[in-house]
């Protein structure tokens, strides 16, 4: 599965944390039990990531959100795809392409303010925040 | 620096400064690596040699083309001829340069050598730092020097300092035109999937450009974060020149005034308040800086945030780093669209 949005595949994500636990911070750690603690972190998410996927539901709300929005502007929404990962990039370039002229029907502008606002609601950390 | 790598390194910067002075040997001391960034490597080191009149040593920075990093291409021969041709033609606080090596043997990429500058670099992160900014006195004064330092560099003469090869033109809105194009290209190639958001912001750049028609040298990435303070409390040295251009000024002070760089301070850059940051450069400058202009960089400065980051989500996914910072910039980028849709007036 590719990247959802901004955010990286669960299978990339799981493969480059055990990596860089493995190559970055294990080699500095020198106490026994902090090892230990790095070396499970490294089993748990190797078995992890044979075992979880991005949300469904979240993809769900995407294609109802841009879906009805599409249609209060007027313009067709694309198929659903049996992929989750396409259907959200489907559905991301529809909206996409809604708003692309830079003066976008309020519909269309109220389905990207809403895909933010849920977008920011699931996060819990950020340099930023 | 892992202990082998540091070793690797101090041997084979040893044997290049050992030939670059005509000694017959160096030593290689306090080595460090500096990793703020995620681009470009910077060294320090001590190195002392003998003489015929004694033992010597000097303080060096070298700074090192990266292999990959958040804003590519990378052309050391263009930062170091800038680097150069500003040394020459302004009072810009820089360090000194030595020398500039293009063969990729010593360190693995090309890279340039410049004085070692003593002082602290102030941070967003840390900007409350008591010993940088003791009261709000101290603030102020590092906020006008800011200010004074960001004039110089818009009083370059791009043709007198010989600029030519630097990217864009004086013409403002041709310049802010092909900036645009730029960064939609950087955005295409750095997404995993559209975000819809910035697509929009692309055509709304478009349909409303507003530019100052005041087109000079434009650092590209004037904050906090890429000054030094020496030991007297004066700017010594202004950093991080790789995405310097010719187009708008007022870009540059859009872009120091990024919510991105106040922290949670009301704050330009942490230092001035806005109004003040303006009026001084006024002063400074003679250009009045209109509201839709100001404006119309500010929402540019978010693609021009935005972007990087997508790209570091790309570049990890891509398999090209396993650094988890990268991979910690996609949801990142969803606060700079935050900050976004907040200038849009779209949330309060």
């Amino acid at each position: 599965m590719a990247g959802v949005g901004v955010h990286n595949s669960l299978e990339r994500l799981f493969d480059g944390l055990a990596a860089s636990l493995r190559e970055a911070v294990l080699p500095h750690l020198t106490d026994p039990y902090a090892r230990s603690q790095v070396g499970a972190a490294i089993e748990i998410l190797a078995n992890l990531a044979t075992r979880v996927e991005w949300r469904r539901d979240l993809v769900e709300g995407l294609v109802e959100l841009v879906g009805e929005a599409l249609a209060a502007a007027g313009l067709e929404p694309p198929a659903v795809s049996p992929d989750l990962a396409e259907t959200h990039r489907r559905f991301l370039v529809a909206l996409a392409q809604a708003a692309a002229n830079g003066d976008p029907d309020e519909p269309i502008k109220q389905a990207l303010l809403a895909h933010l606002e849920g977008e920011l609601r699931l996060l819990r950390t950020g340099m930023y925040r | 620096m892992k202990a082998a790598a540091a070793d690797a390194v101090r041997e084979s910067l040893a044997s290049w400064f050992a030939r670059r002075l005509g000694v017959g040997q160096v030593e290689v001391t306090d080595l460090r690596r500096h990793a703020e960034g995620f681009s470009w490597q910077t060294y320090t080191l001590t190195v002392t040699w003998q003489e015929a009149g004694g033992w010597r040593s000097a303080g060096y920075a070298v700074r090192r083309q990266p292999e990959d990093g958040l804003l590519p291409p990378y052309d050391i021969e263009t930062q170091y001829r800038l680097h150069e041709a500003l040394l020459a033609h302004s009072r810009i606080p820089l360090p000194r340069l030595y020398w500039l090596e293009t063969d990729p043997a010593v360190l693995g990429m090309p890279f340039y050598v410049m004085e070692r500058m003593e002082g602290v670099v102030p941070v967003q992160w840390r900007g409350n730092d008591p010993d940088i900014f003791p009261d709000e006195a101290r603030r102020r004064a590092i906020g006008e020097d800011f200010v004074s330092t960001l004039a110089l560099i818009h009083q370059v003469d791009p043709v007198a300092a010989g600029l030519h090869f630097l990217p864009g033109e004086t013409d403002t809105d041709a310049s802010a035109r092909a900036q645009i194009d730029h960064w939609e290209s950087f955005y295409e190639e750095s997404r995993l999937m559209e975000v819809p958001l910035l697509r929009f912001l692309i055509g709304f750049l478009r349909r409303h450009l507003a530019t100052s028609g005041r087109g000079g040298l434009v650092h590209g990435d004037y904050r906090i974060g890429n000054f030094m303070l020496g030991p007297d409390g004066k700017i010594n040295a202004v950093f991080d020149w790789e995405l310097a251009h010719i187009g708008d000024v007022v870009f540059d002070l859009a872009w120091a005034a990024m919510p991105l760089f106040r922290g949670r301070s009301p704050l330009v850059s942490q230092l001035l308040p806005r109004d003040e940051f303006l009026r001084r450069y006024r002063e400074l400058t003679g250009l009045e800086v209109h509201e839709e202009v100001f404006r119309f960089w500010t929402l540019f400065g978010h693609l021009r945030a935005a972007a990087p980051h997508l790209r570091g989500s790309r570049a990890f996914e891509d398999g090209r780093t396993n650094d988890l910072r990268l991979a910690a910039m996609g949801h990142q980028s969803l606060y700079i669209l935050r900050q976004l849709v907040t200038e849009l007036g779209w949330r309060g």
